[in-house]
């Protein structure tokens, strides 16, 4: 199977010189084949980081274990799991973690192929600070499908998780096949006719609207600890009354799909669970632009991540210069109540386009 | 800055695009605007979170007096891989929300995109990383014990700070390159990828020596964009 190199940056090519009655260069459409790799194997922020809305979380702490020379202190973790939605790009083989704990003793981090990856993050000092570690990710399989997955952080000491995000490593080169869609420079060259088999991959890339897809927000706090469902740290709701889940709406702005286009329809998911008799919460997305989105409707009584609900957001204008319409900001954030006699427990949620 | 002839996507029937079908002049453009819109369009949020006032992230601001003036560490996020047009970064949206816990005063936030490398730790750089001649960080300013999202200061009348966006320029960007072992393919041969890497740094410091001060940040949020 033939690969062709992603670059590292974009070749931004001009469509200027492409004019009725002229031919279009070798070079142009070369271009055009580099600008598409670049985007096609350039991997997503797949996780913007987030500082979980939680104060402290209390450590294993350390047990001291005899050996036959002596003993050693082993630490004994308390894990914090936290749930969250993952939109991958079909073109990436390789995430990269970033996560940040302040603690005075070790940490380990689990998601997907990661397991019990231990780290140190550091404290606050004269001239310190906790610092960030990147932790790499080797996927098993490739798919463009959203999932569930867990993120599972140890705690030795007690600490604070002040962030976590993650990112898919852009590819070193993509294959020349329907899914990944690498396109081969060297076909279109000047002199040589363009056919269709030189540009069917920039066919698909062109008319694929997932390519450069955002994540837009990610809230998440622990839905169990050591394995078991918590609902210590869930955002709790028993009254009929909409109530904000995030501490303040969060700046939102979709990309631009067609020229005329002033909004475009956000998405979310939310890890949610019911406790209690007669359980019916729900759930909405609220914009300042677009207003209330349509509710959705929690009645599992055990932690499940809910189907897509949606609102109108502002899509970015490419002819300001902050791309925010009218130069103000759209914020998002989401409501909850419950609309039973049970109780609404909301751990996870992740808004996407 | 955006690169499309049109500022957005032309929607097109591809059956239109069969292999039999001849490419002409106004197909190729199509497929140029809609290939330059896709890259123009496909800036990443990297952060955004609030949290609660009695959530964000706090430090002590040293002892004594001098030293709260001092710009101090207050957050460095994870590692993020950033988009690039010829010569510089995707301009970066940026919001900061924050607080102080103090009887009176200010404290002052700001707000950097640095290289992610092991060397951009050491303290020089962190000062170097707010240098005012340089577009890549910003500034906010509070004076309430009441977290809300601040708007942007230019405390150095420098002109290029207090709009809400960074950039990283050509040089500042050049750091930013790294190299990682990666796969060519899934489960294929060893390879190399390089890209650009940086990372979010928070710092604060008191605009008085007193009284001391406890900064919160309670929320942020970076975002690539084009640019127009």
């Amino acid at each position: 199977m033939a690969v062709f190199r992603v670059p590292v940056s974009r070749y931004a090519p001009s469509a200027a010189g492409i004019k009725n009655g002229l031919p279009v260069s070798g070079t142009d459409w070369s271009r055009l084949a580099h600008e598409h790799n670049w985007l096609a194997g350039r991997g997503r922020q797949v996780l913007p980081a987030w500082k979980p809305d939680h104060g402290q979380l209390s450590g294993g702490g350390y047990t001291i274990v005899s050996t036959g020379g002596g003993s050693v202190d082993t630490p004994g973790f308390t894990e914090y799991t936290y749930g969250v939605w993952m939109l991958p790009t079909y073109a990436a083989i390789e995430r990269r973690w970033g996560v940040l704990v302040e603690s005075a003793l070790r940490s380990r981090f689990s998601a997907g192929s990661v397991s019990d990856h231990e780290f140190s993050g550091g404290a606050f000092g004269r001239r310190d600070a906790p610092t960030p570690v990147e932790i790499r990710e080797e996927l098993a399989s490739q798919s463009s499908t959203g999932a569930a997955l867990d993120v599972t952080i140890g705690l030795a000491d007690d600490s604070y998780v002040h962030s976590i995000g993650c990112y898919e490593l852009p590819r070193h080169s993509i294959e020349d096949n329907a899914n990944e869609r690498g396109c081969n420079p060297a076909q279109l060259v000047s002199g040589q006719p363009i056919t269709y088999e030189s540009v069917e991959r920039l066919y698909a890339g062109q008319a694929d609207n997932e390519l450069g897809k955002r994540v837009l927000n990610v809230w998440a706090v622990p839905y169990e600890v050591n394995g078991s469902t918590s609902t210590t740290y869930a955002h709790t709701h028993t009254s009929s009354t909409w109530t904000d889940i995030h501490a303040a709406p969060v700046p939102v702005l979709a990309r631009k799909d067609q020229r005329s286009d002033t909004t475009r329809t956000v998405k979310a998911r939310a890890l949610a669970w019911e406790a209690g008799a007669s359980p019916d919460g729900e759930l909405r997305l609220v914009s300042s632009s677009g207003g209330n989105g349509t509710a959705i409707s929690v009645t599992g009584t055990t932690p499940t991540w809910t189907s897509e609900f949606e609102v109108d957001v502002d899509c970015e204008d490419l002819t300001e210069t902050t791309g925010m319409p009218g130069g103000s900001w759209d914020d998002v954030h989401v409501e909850a109540r419950e609309v039973g006699t049970g109780t609404l427990y909301v751990a996870s949620i992740v808004i996407y386009e | 800055m955006s690169t499309s002839l049109w500022g957005g996507r032309v929607a097109y029937d591809t059956a239109d695009w069969a292999a039999t079908s001849p490419v002409d002049t106004v197909q190729s453009r199509a497929i140029a605007n809609n290939i330059a819109h896709a890259c123009d369009s496909s800036g990443q949020v990297l952060e955004c979170w609030t949290v609660s006032d009695a959530n964000g992230v706090t430090r002590s601001m040293g002892p004594g007096t001098k030293s709260t003036l001092s710009w101090h560490s207050l957050y460095h996020g994870p590692h993020h891989t950033i988009r690039t047009v010829a010569g510089q970064s995707y301009t970066m949206r940026v919001r900061l929300r924050g607080r102080r816990v103090a009887a009176s005063g200010s404290v002052r936030f700001g707000l950097a995109v640095l290289p992610a490398g092991d060397g951009a730790w050491s303290f020089p750089l962190q000062r170097n990383a707010l240098d005012p001649a340089y577009d890549n960080a910003e500034h906010f300013e509070t004076s309430s014990a009441t977290g809300a999202w601040l708007s942007p200061t230019d405390p150095f009348s420098s002109g290029i700070h207090g709009d809400g966006l960074l950039t990283l320029s050509e040089s500042q960007l050049a750091q930013c390159l790294y190299s990682s072992g990666t796969s060519e393919t899934l489960g294929g041969d060893a390879a190399f990828v390089t890209y650009h890497r940086v990372r979010v740094s928070v710092y604060v410091r008191q605009l008085s020596e007193t009284p001391a001060m406890t900064p919160y940040l309670t929320g942020l949020y970076v975002a690539e964009y084009v640019g127009a």
